[in-house]
């Protein structure tokens, strides 16, 4: 840290330039985001709080019945569990690609971290698509089954398998994003002085890389856990009808059956079920760190 | 000297609602022409001063004058003040030339016009070859060089310099020192120069004032601040020393703790009178022991070798001391040898 | 090394299904048969000549371009608010900026329907774009105050002492140091903005269809094969913006080195 450095964090001095002409009025700069958000974000969300109450009729009559139908409830868990299977599969995929393109640099590591930021990038429609493609029937997964003797291959597109191991394969990048931002800081030399104090290779990564990681691994879980139980497009297009997910019953309720109250209702259980979730994090964690570097 | 160019008067700067004082100066002026550092460890208000009198930083009491203008009023961008950074704020995106250039285009003037200016600038740099160059391109010490030309190019009225050398190795920050000083010297120009580095503030300055907790403890010559400081800081602070406390038995004798009685050279103490004794390692002379009966019976516990001098720690009576001795001095002298310690009592400074 | 290897496995896994969209863009075969019966580029000039298709592209384009536009008029000033300013309120003003992550998409795809349904709004790739910029505000705050973090603020004070006044400075030198963060953020927000599928299938309808919808809709009905096409030009356009990207870190990297200082 340089000194003017110390002494600012310590003396807190003014920006200079363009800032301090700013100084006094910061509400000119934050009120533009501030009120589009109110308008454009928040009153929504309120309006379907508020709908979930009241439509059709005044009361808890929506959450009455999402919780008294076996069904409903059964997508909750089926939600739940989906979500931490693919967050579980998601990580287990996520933690070599990441380790060896944060500890290892050279080609092999790059070419990983293409392969990684090619897949993030590429639409989940896209992704989705191709994974209809695999499964369908005569498809590759299919024909491969059927050329190892399983006779006639069993049906794969509309499986949860097929949406499982879809959403680990769209999750993943993210997952490894979320380690690689942690792994990479990292002090190599860690290692190196746990190997000069007798660690065995294996060891020094059990009692120094791993704990290292674990801020890592905690912003990935959270994340992936979060962005998996809102998922819409995979499971509906290639999942079991039968086996939905809370976002296929909010769709049904909303397109289907007209239902504003009880869609309404349904979305404010998934939000309060992930706002209670990052809230837990939160208290252990700064907020803000999981999306930065 | 002149009189005062740049004056501060009271000034003053708090946080927390004056639970930290970050500055507090009743009085400081400086001449036209003077080179002055102000030296102290961090966090001691030393660049907060600078940054008050550069207009990044407003105080809550008192004045700033230069050239018997108030600065109050005056924006950063008025004041035509120079201000070198630590980390040197070039300008990335600019090219060596575009950087030297910029306080030109502040001022109106058109590229064609400048030129001159600009190529006089790099050249007393001595970095006429890198105009085009974008400061990424460059060595630390050449970016300095870069700062330090766009500083001169539109001849402020004042220059500030915020350890402008500090991110510099041994070698080239000694180099920088000298042409540092050579520019001083060949334009005249008023500098105020923040360094945490006693050496660089005693080779470079016409004045030093130190600082410890925001405030000035003293200020003056490099002579004045090391063989005669006012505070037990600036003493311990400025050079190796020790400092060892002392009360006056008659007018020109004094009891020190540890050591016994010490004639002094100047007189008029009153008796009882208590102070904190320097004496500086360098005046510490070792004999043999045997050789005379002048001087206090020493144990040499150490000796540490600097080359062409020699760092010997002492041990007189119960009190350890600091001894620095030419390395030709110390030919017949080995840890644990017994010795004979003396100075010359001239040479002893009391703070008191 | 057993890594190396879990990563191969890993990097082929997420590799290679996707690719599957590029045979099947050429397929003969009007359905999801694999391997194509026979190859053709019938799909891709539908793609481009299909009002069904060109009109979505067109929609989406527009709607993240206005998006992007919006987006960095909003998080801007806001960015600077956060890292530079204190003011009543801020770390609330900041959790909201960053609300709209947290979010499920389906959740604000309902929301938005009743929403832009009450003020007349709904259809309309205004509608939209308001929507988007709803989730693209927390990407370009993160990334633009990052950038402002790690601006060093002694440039402004090096431009103001130099004698460029406030609006001189950021102009002079704020914005152009800050120039590659706003090309990313409004990179970022538009790259959002274009793939989001959820809320567009909701509230876009088919006067503002955008192209995330329209894909949609032809998976739904299995009856649209353009959609292998689509598929790989969207596939296309990434592996090229992401081959650029790796293509110029490399050149940095082989001659960037040699430009070492004299």
């Amino acid at each position: 840290m340089t000194q003017l450095a110390v002494d600012h964090a310590v003396a807190g001095f003014q920006p200079a330039g363009w800032g301090a002409a700013l100084f006094r009025r910061p509400a000119l700069l934050y009120l533009p985001a501030l009120l589009f958000l109110g308008a454009f974000f928040l009153i929504p969300l309120g309006l379907i709080a508020w709908m979930s109450f009241t439509e059709p009729t005044a009361g808890l009559g929506n959450y009455l019945a999402f919780f008294e139908s076996g069904r409903s409830l059964r997508i909750l868990l089926n939600t739940v569990l989906t979500a931490a299977i693919v967050t579980v599969c998601a990580l287990a995929l996520a933690y070599p690609v990441a380790y060896v393109a944060a500890t290892k640099p050279g080609t092999y590591a790059n070419i990983l971290l293409l392969v990684v930021a090619l897949s993030f990038w590429t639409n989940f429609l896209v992704r989705t698509y191709a994974w209809m493609v695999i499964f369908s029937n005569g498809g590759p997964a299919h024909s491969l089954l059927a050329f190892l003797g399983w006779s006639p291959p069993p049906r794969l597109l509309y499986t949860s398998f097929a949406s499982t191991l879809a959403m680990v394969q769209m999750l993943a990048p993210l997952m490894v994003f979320m380690l690689y931002a942690v792994m990479r800081r990292i002090d190599q030399a860690l290692l190196r002085a746990a190997g000069s104090l007798g660690a065995t290779p294996a060891r020094a990564f059990v009692t120094v890389f791993l704990p290292l990681s674990t801020p890592g691994v905690i912003n990935g879980v959270t994340l992936v856990f979060i962005t998996c139980m809102g998922f819409y497009v995979t499971p509906i297009l290639i999942g079991s009808p039968r086996d939905m997910m809370i976002s296929g019953l909010i769709a049904e309720q909303l397109e289907q059956l007209v239902d504003f109250g009880g869609a309404s209702a349904s979305s404010v259980i998934l939000l309060v079920f992930t706002l209670a979730l990052f809230s837990i994090y939160s208290s252990i964690f700064d907020i803000e760190k999981i999306w930065t570097r | 000297m002149n009189g005062p160019y740049l004056e501060l008067a009271g000034a003053s700067k708090s946080y927390d609602g004056g639970a930290t004082q970050a500055m507090d100066i009743p009085s400081l002026t400086i001449a036209k022409g003077e080179f002055v550092s102000l030296l102290g460890p961090s966090g001691s208000g030393k660049t907060t001063t600078l940054m008050a009198i550069a207009g990044f930083l407003k105080i809550d009491k008192g004045k700033i004058l230069l050239n018997g203008r108030s600065l109050e009023t005056v924006p950063p961008h008025k004041r035509n003040i120079g201000v070198v950074f630590q980390n040197y704020a070039l300008f990335p995106h600019l090219t060596v030339e575009e950087n030297v250039f910029y306080p030109l285009r502040m001022r109106g003037e058109t590229r064609s016009a400048a030129q001159s200016k600009i190529d006089r600038a790099l050249d007393m740099v001595g970095l006429s070859g890198a105009a085009g160059r974008h400061p990424r391109q460059l060595s630390g010490g050449q970016q300095q060089r870069v700062a330090l030309a766009r500083t001169l190019v539109f001849n402020p009225d004042l220059i500030l310099l915020d350890e402008p050398l500090g991110a510099l190795d041994k070698n080239l920050r000694e180099h920088m020192q000298v042409e540092l000083r050579k520019i001083h010297r060949d334009l005249g120009v008023t500098m105020i120069y923040v360094t945490h580095d006693q050496t660089e503030a005693m080779t470079m300055s016409d004045r030093i004032a130190v600082f410890t907790n925001g405030r000035i403890d003293q200020i003056g010559t490099p002579d004045q601040i090391y063989h005669r400081p006012a505070t037990r800081f600036v003493a311990s602070f400025v050079g190796d020393s020790n400092i060892l406390s002392g009360t006056a038995i008659g007018e020109d004798r004094l009891e020190v703790d540890g050591l016994g009685q010490m004639p002094l050279t100047n007189p008029s103490l009153t008796g009882g009178q208590t102070f904190d004794v320097l004496i500086r390692p360098e005046i510490i002379k070792l004999r043999p022991a045997g050789q005379g009966t002048t001087g206090h019976d020493a144990v040499i516990e150490d000796s540490i070798n600097y080359g062409e001098s020699h760092l010997v720690l002492l041990r007189v009576g119960d009190r350890s001391l600091r001894a620095r001795m030419l390395s030709t001095d110390m030919k017949h002298l080995r840890p644990g040898d017994k010795c004979r310690a003396e100075w010359d009592p001239a040479y002893v400074h009391l703070i008191g | 090394m057993p890594a190396r290897i879990l990563a191969f496995i890993t990097a082929n896994f997420l590799f290679w299904p996707t690719l599957i969209v590029v045979p099947m863009s050429f397929s003969s075969a009007a359905s999801l048969q694999f391997p194509p019966p026979g190859y053709w580029l019938g799909y891709y000039q539908a793609f481009f000549t299909s009002p069904n298709w060109t009109g979505p592209l067109f929609n989406s384009l527009t709607i993240a371009l206005m998006t992007t536009v919006m987006t960095l008029i909003l998080a801007t000033p806001a960015a600077f608010a956060l890292v530079r300013l204190s003011f009543f309120g801020k770390r609330a003003f900041r959790l909201l900026t960053l609300m709209p992550l947290l979010v499920p998409h389906i959740v604000l795809a309902l929301a938005y329907y009743i929403y832009f349904g009450e003020i007349g709004l709904l259809q309309t790739r205004l509608a939209v774009s308001l929507a988007h910029v709803c989730l693209t505000i927390p990407i370009a705050v993160l990334i633009l105050t990052a950038a402002l973090q790690s601006f060093d603020t002694n440039l402004e004070r090096a431009a103001a002492s130099l004698g460029a006044n406030p609006l001189a400075s950021f102009r002079t030198v704020t914005l152009p140091v800050m120039m590659p963060a706003f090309l990313v953020a409004a990179f970022f927000t538009f790259i959002n903005s274009f793939d989001e599928s959820v809320i567009g299938l909701f509230i876009s309808g088919r006067d503002a269809a955008t192209l995330p919808r329209q894909m949609f809709n032809s998976f739904s009905m299995d009856a649209d094969p353009v959609i292998a096409a689509a598929s790989s030009i969207l596939f296309g356009a990434v592996l090229a913006c992401v081959g650029a990207v790796a293509a110029a870190r490399l050149v940095k990297s082989r001659f960037g080195a040699s430009r070492s200082p004299v």
